[in-house]
């Protein structure tokens, strides 16, 4: 700090050149430069001002630089004050010495050495700071040294103190001690003096207090001691220590324990039981206490020492609770916490077992469990799974999202799909079930979903409508290939057709003389033309309509008709060939069988026509041909049967086949176009109906067929072969009063092949057998008028040699004399109710027999 | 005065067969070869029948008939379709489509003439 202040320096001298010379010297070197131009105005300076260095001129008038050092000198302030005598010149030593004896300590000659001036300025300057420093530190240790001592009485103040208050703790603590001491005394020679309280303690019967003598003898032993232990107070009071009714092997445990944290032995026995409360120590602990049965129990004790009012051990006191119910608590809840890990770990076994992917999420779609399987569904570990959100693993996370809200507000949400996708980007795709759980209190816990591979099913889906997609372009395919067939026989027919126009129309219009007559030759060869003409028409229209059938192109056009007009008018068409031939043309209709029917009345006359003129074809002069209608239920039978040439067994199933016309083997010349069979076969199946046919090589044939009476859109009736069906060419015969189990039995033998023929009552029966000769009839017992019995025995004894296998089906219960009367006409008797109709089938083919 | 016919039919002995029988019996027949032709020849002579056949190239039968159906001065004459074809459905159609009648060929040349005198005491239905 010294250093930054200017150093005041005097300069003295009369002449301000020489003052200003002077400074000019001095001015770079950072003084505090201060002018005086006298002696007097100088040593006022020095009154003001703390200088340095005064430069004294020595010639100045009034007063010189001698006598102006000297009053300096004279001063106490400037005794010390370097003077440095700025003169012109010496006249003699003797200004010398009076400027040293005035006090100065240099002189300088003018003309001044610059140097010179400076140098010496400097020096005295440099004194002057060095003054100033040393003074001023002198200053700032007197201040120091103040305080310390200002300190030092301070801490002895303290001190004092201190000390003060440390005795008077000590006194505090002293007197709480033996305060304390004095209110123990008191509390235990209260207890020990207050009747009722010891008397309610020591009565307890919940908790034993045992009081000891100060070796351990028991002295008190209450009644709840009693109850606990067994002894009676007696028995052990003054005779044995607490130690003696405790588990020896603990006492044993219990002293070993404390020597070795004392380290010091402890004998086991009631000293190491007593050890810390003899010590002023509260102490409790668990031991076994043994009866006197030598039953052991657990105890919780607590030991507290007694003492006199002189604070001498009298004897110790135990307070004991028979621990074992908290023992069994304690064990109990070991066992539920065993439990609760087996349920536990069964529980997660369950969890981690599910095929499915199982997992549970908080309600805001947060993971908090996973099994196994999700693991794998995800690629992702349990770790990272928990605490993700579950959208996160699908390829739809919204749809994800939105599934969670579902069961959220629906508590259930079953077959929601998705597609996970784990870290490969494997993508699976899944069906989920989820349902909401909640705690003990209802509260909803979050959501429990399992995921199932659905990516099988969902494949299988896509390859069946992929299929479906195929089978529908075939579809289309068919039909356009079907609208081609139909344009193809469109075309057949007509270009087939038309030249037979000509060769036909030409022929008659000729044949007819209608411009011209003809001879006899020409009408010949006319005739010949139009036979061949009419023939290739009608092999061409066979052919047609059995492509037409064969290629599902043909369609029934069907009306409801009378059927007798249709069948009359069949017969006409070929009266005049029945009557060349010598033929007997018949009809016999049923009378149920006067009906209307529906059906393509064209077709119905071409099979008429068909069979009819087959019929006729191959019956011999003299024979009879008859057209027969029955009712079958919803159908009629219709039969036309001939007393023609028949057909061999071997040659009936080529019957029906398209151009294998028999007549090569039979006879020769018939006209036919070889179709006619094949093609009412179709027709007739046409409309859901039958055709077979019954024949003896040279007695006759007859061909039958089914027609529905009204043909229903969802009729679509057997179109199964006639051949293929077991009861093909079978006749049954069913006689049943019942009408329903008529019907029934009917229909089910209809549905077979069998021609199923009915009769209500016995009499009826009776005829139709003789009549119908059939392969089998099914035969009830009871009906009235004549009942079945009487028709068994009446068919044995008309036609013995014709012996139709009879079934009897009752739901009587036979006597052995009803049995003995059937015995020997019948073939088989049945309970109605004990046949399914499988069975009866059975029976009914068996001993009918195929082919 | 004899009652005028049409016949429209492209297969020429047809159309011979059925003109000879025909004028035979006394009507008037005229031909034409295809559907176009009959159209503009029913429409020249407005015949009291018109014997249409449904198998013809370039305009049908059944076009044929349309047209003269829809054309108010035609709408009126009676057209018979003779046809190759024994469809089931036909009848419908060919009824459907505006013709008064139809014939299956072959056609009886015994029963034409018959039919052909049916036809033209039958009122237009």
């Amino acid at each position: 700090m010294t250093r930054n202040i200017k150093i005041p320096v005097l300069i003295v001298d009369d002449r301000p050149e020489n003052l200003i010379s002077i400074e000019a010297l001095l001015n770079d070197m950072g003084l505090d430069l201060v002018r005086a131009q006298s002696g007097n105005e100088a040593l006022r300076q020095t009154l003001h001002k703390d200088f340095a260095l005064v430069l004294l001129d020595v010639q100045m008038p009034e007063m010189d630089g001698f006598e102006t050092a000297e009053l300096m000198r004279k001063s106490l302030k400037t005794r010390q004050l370097p003077i440095i005598f700025v003169t012109a010149g010496m006249k003699e030593e003797y200004h010398l010495f009076k400027g040293y004896e005035a006090g100065a300590v240099d002189y300088l000659m003018k003309p001044i050495e610059p140097v010179v001036l400076r140098s010496k300025v400097k020096v005295f300057c440099e004194l002057f700071r060095q003054r100033r420093e040393l003074e001023s530190i002198q200053a700032k240790l007197e201040m120091l040294n103040v305080e310390l001592q200002n300190h030092q009485i301070d801490l002895e103040i303290k001190n004092e103190k201190l000390e003060k208050t440390y005795s008077e703790l000590k006194e505090e603590t002293l007197q709480r001690l033996e305060a304390v001491e004095e209110l123990r005394k008191n509390e235990l020679f209260m207890i020990q003096q207050n009747g009722p309280l010891q008397s309610a303690i020591f009565n307890s019967a919940n908790f034993s207090s045992i009081a000891t003598d100060a070796k351990g003898v028991i002295q008190i032993f209450n009644v709840g001691a009693e109850r606990m232990l067994g002894y009676t107070a007696a028995e052990v009071m003054d005779k044995i220590t607490p130690a003696d009714i405790s588990d020896p092997l603990e006492v044993m445990a219990r002293a070993k324990a404390l020597s070795d944290e004392l380290k010091t032995p402890i004998t086991p026995g009631f000293e190491a039981l007593a050890f810390k409360a003899s010590r002023g120590i509260e102490d409790i602990y668990e031991l076994t206490y043994i009866r006197k049965d030598g039953s052991r129990f657990p105890a919780v004790v607590s030991i507290t020492a007694l003492r006199d009012p002189q604070d001498a051990i009298i004897g110790y006191l135990l307070i004991g609770t028979d621990n074992t119910k908290r023992k069994q608590i304690e064990a109990e809840q070991i066992q539920l916490g065993q439990r609760l890990r087996d349920q536990q770990f069964y529980t997660r076994s369950l969890f981690e077992a599910n095929i499915d992917a199982s997992m549970t999420c908080d309600s805001s779609g947060i993971v908090t469990d996973v099994n196994k399987q999700m693991e794998l569904l995800t690629g992702c570990m349990r770790d990272e799974l928990i605490g993700a959100p579950f959208r996160n693993y699908f390829t739809d996370p919204q749809r994800a999202d939105a599934g969670i809200k579902q069961v959220l507000s629906e508590k259930k949400v079953i077959n929601y799909e998705l597609t996970a996708r784990d870290r490969n980007g494997r993508e699976t795709e899944v069906s989920f079930n989820a349902t909401t759980y909640y705690d003990r209190d209802r509260r909803l816990q979050g959501v429990f979903a399992a995921a199932r591979d659905v990516s099988d099913r969902k494949r299988l889906d896509r390859e069946l409508r992929e299929k479906n997609v195929e089978l529908e372009s075939a579809r289309v395919v068919a039909e356009k290939t079907s609208l081609t067939k139909s344009e193809f026989l469109a075309n057949m027919s007509h270009e087939l057709r038309t030249p037979l126009n000509s060769v036909i129309g030409f022929s008659e219009v000729l044949q007819d003389q209608m411009f011209g007559p003809i001879n006899e030759k020409q009408q010949e060869y006319l005739g010949n033309i139009l036979t061949s003409g009419r023939h290739l028409l009608s092999l061409i229209n066979d052919i047609l309509d059995l492509t037409k059938v064969e290629s599902g192109k043909m369609e029934l056009d069907l009306t409801s008709f009378a059927l007798r007009e249709t069948l009359e008018a069949s017969l006409t068409m070929l009266r005049e060939k029945a009557i060349k031939g010598g033929i007997d043309l018949r009809l016999v209709v049923a009378p149920e069988a006067e009906l209307h029917i529906v059906a393509d009345q064209r077709k119905l006359k071409q099979i008429l026509f068909n069979l009819l003129s087959n019929a006729v074809k191959f019956t011999p002069t003299t024979g009879t041909v008859e057209l027969s209608v029955v009712r079958e239920g919803d159908f009629l039978q219709i039969a036309v049967a001939d007393s023609g040439i028949g057909v061999r067994e071997s040659d009936i199933s080529k019957l029906f086949q398209a151009f294998t016309q028999l007549e090569s083997v039979y006879t020769k010349g018939f006209e036919g176009t070889g179709l006619g069979l094949a093609l009412t076969r179709q027709l007739v199946e046409l409309h859901g109906g039958r055709v077979w046919v019954k024949s003896e090589f040279g007695k006759g044939s007859r061909f039958s067929f089914t027609m529905p009476l009204g043909q229903s859109a969802d009729a679509q009736l057997i179109t199964q072969l006639p051949e293929s069906l077991p009861g093909a060419g079978k006749t049954v015969l069913v006689i049943e009063d019942d009408p329903r189990t008529l019907a029934a039995l009917a229909k089910v033998l209809h549905c077979k092949g069998y021609r199923a023929l009915r009769a209500t009552n016995g009499r009826e029966g009776v005829e139709m057998a003789q009549l119908n000769s059939p392969d089998l009839i099914v035969l009830d017992l009871v009906m009235p008028g004549m009942n079945g019995f009487d028709v068994a025995e009446q068919l044995d004894r008309e036609n013995p040699a014709a012996q139709v296998p009879i079934l009897v089906l009752t739901s009587m219960d036979l006597s052995p004399t009803d049995r003995a009367r059937l015995a020997g006409k019948v073939w088989r008797i049945e309970g109605k109710g004990s046949l399914s109709t499988h069975e009866f089938l059975s029976l009914v083919e068996s001993v009918v027999g195929t082919g | 005065m004899s009652q005028k016919i049409l016949i429209v039919e492209d297969n020429d002995n047809n159309c011979s067969l059925f003109r000879d029988i025909l004028s035979f019996h006394g009507y008037e027949v005229s031909v034409a070869h295809e559907g176009k032709e009959g159209v503009a020849l029913a429409g020249e002579l407005m015949p009291d029948l018109i014997l249409m056949d449904i198998q013809m190239p370039g305009m049908d039968g059944l076009t044929a008939c349309g047209i003269l159906r829809g054309d108010p001065a035609t709408s009126r004459l009676k057209v018979i379709a003779l046809t190759s074809f024994a469809m089931q459905g036909d009848k419908q159609r060919f009824l459907a489509a505006g013709f008064d009648d139809y014939v299956p060929k072959p056609i009886s040349t015994r029963e034409l003439p018959a039919l052909v005198q049916q036809w033209l005491e039958n009122e237009r239905s």
